[in-house]
């Protein structure tokens, strides 16, 4: 049945299109970065002396409003990126091709629950064995960070899968296997697997997602030359 | 009369024509998609698209919304509640005459 087989592909194709560019994932590492700037500056002497010059100048308001600030952060790199990102396809990348509005269920609901899954297992895991051998709290927050890995890993290895991204697919078993070996090495500090974790999936994700926004580009030029 | 013969006729005969077909399917997978997009993805000509989405809107599976990008005319188009389920119910009776075929 061709005319099925065609229809298929016009379906497959209009969901790629948002990904095609790598923009996505370069909007997740972004914000990744974002959030392992703030848990870094958490731990930094200079930033909570910072902190407690706020308060000492301003009162306990002011206080409360620098660490506010301090959480909303991330939430601002989002929606600066998502601005980015609007302002970069209908200008450059989406000026010939035109433009669409994403499903807003891109990740099948069963893939996001699965992630969870994934999640809260692996912080289980980090509980029962913090337990049994009566180690310290350090070893649940390893674990949720593997938790963490894994639970981005699989949903972006499915999202390669349906929609034929193979970098997606790399990705995904990079990050996964670097989520394993955080794991295994041993941190002095609290922040270290969660700074490295944020700092190497994002560095992935930004890496990736900049080769297919390359990539892109290359078509949008060769394109208008033609 | 075989079973998938019989089946053709419940095909929504709104959405069968192919210029129909192929812009509900570019709808179907996302939001709401521009004119041109749609010209590009379906390979319709400029008078057929629009033609075609006019057929589709007056039928009550599209909405069509006109604005402006800067001070260029933008025309963008979403299925509508009802034109998404006439898809989803075409596209399972299509997957399962292919099925049969096969």
């Amino acid at each position: 049945m061709e005319n099925g087989k065609s229809l298929e592909n016009l379906i497959r194709s209009t969901k790629q299109y948002e990904f095609k560019d790598g923009l996505r994932e370069i909007q997740i590492g972004m914000y990744l970065f974002a959030t392992t700037g703030i848990l870094w500056l958490g731990f930094q002497p200079f930033w909570l002396r910072l902190i407690l010059r706020i308060k000492e100048a301003g009162g306990a308001d002011t206080y409360w409003l620098a660490i506010l600030l301090t959480l909303v952060l991330p939430i601002v790199t989002i929606a600066v990126i998502q601005l980015l990102i609007r302002y970069i396809r209908s200008r450059f990348l989406w000026v010939e091709t035109g433009e669409v509005k994403p499903s807003r269920r891109m990740i099948p609901f069963v893939d996001s629950l699965a992630a969870v899954l994934i999640m809260l297992a692996a912080v289980g895991a980090g509980v029962l064995l913090a337990s049994r051998e009566n180690q310290q709290a350090e070893v649940v927050w390893r674990w949720l960070w593997l938790g963490a890995g894994l639970g981005t890993a699989y949903p972006l290895f499915a999202l390669g899968r349906r929609y034929g991204f193979a970098r997606m697919k790399w990705e995904a078993i990079i990050g996964g296997f670097y989520s394993i070996l955080l794991l295994l090495i041993p941190f002095s500090t609290f922040p270290g697997p969660a700074l490295c974790f944020g700092v190497g999936w994002g560095l992935l994700l930004c890496t990736g997602g900049g080769l297919a926004l390359y990539q892109a580009w290359q078509q949008k030029e060769a394109g208008s030359h033609a | 009369m075989p079973e998938s013969i019989n089946d053709l006729y419940a095909f929504d005969r709104r959405i069968h024509e192919p210029a129909r077909l192929a812009i509900m399917a570019v709808l179907w997978a996302c939001e709401s998609a521009d004119f041109k997009y749609l010209q590009g993805a379906t390979g319709l000509t400029k008078g057929n698209l629009s033609a075609q989405m006019k057929k589709l809107e007056k039928e009550g599976y599209l909405q069509i919304t006109k604005s402006f990008k800067g001070s260029y005319p933008n025309t963008s188009a979403a299925l509508t509640k009802a034109g998404r389920k006439a898809f989803e119910e075409y596209r399972k009776g299509y997957l399962k005459l292919a099925r049969e075929l096969s």
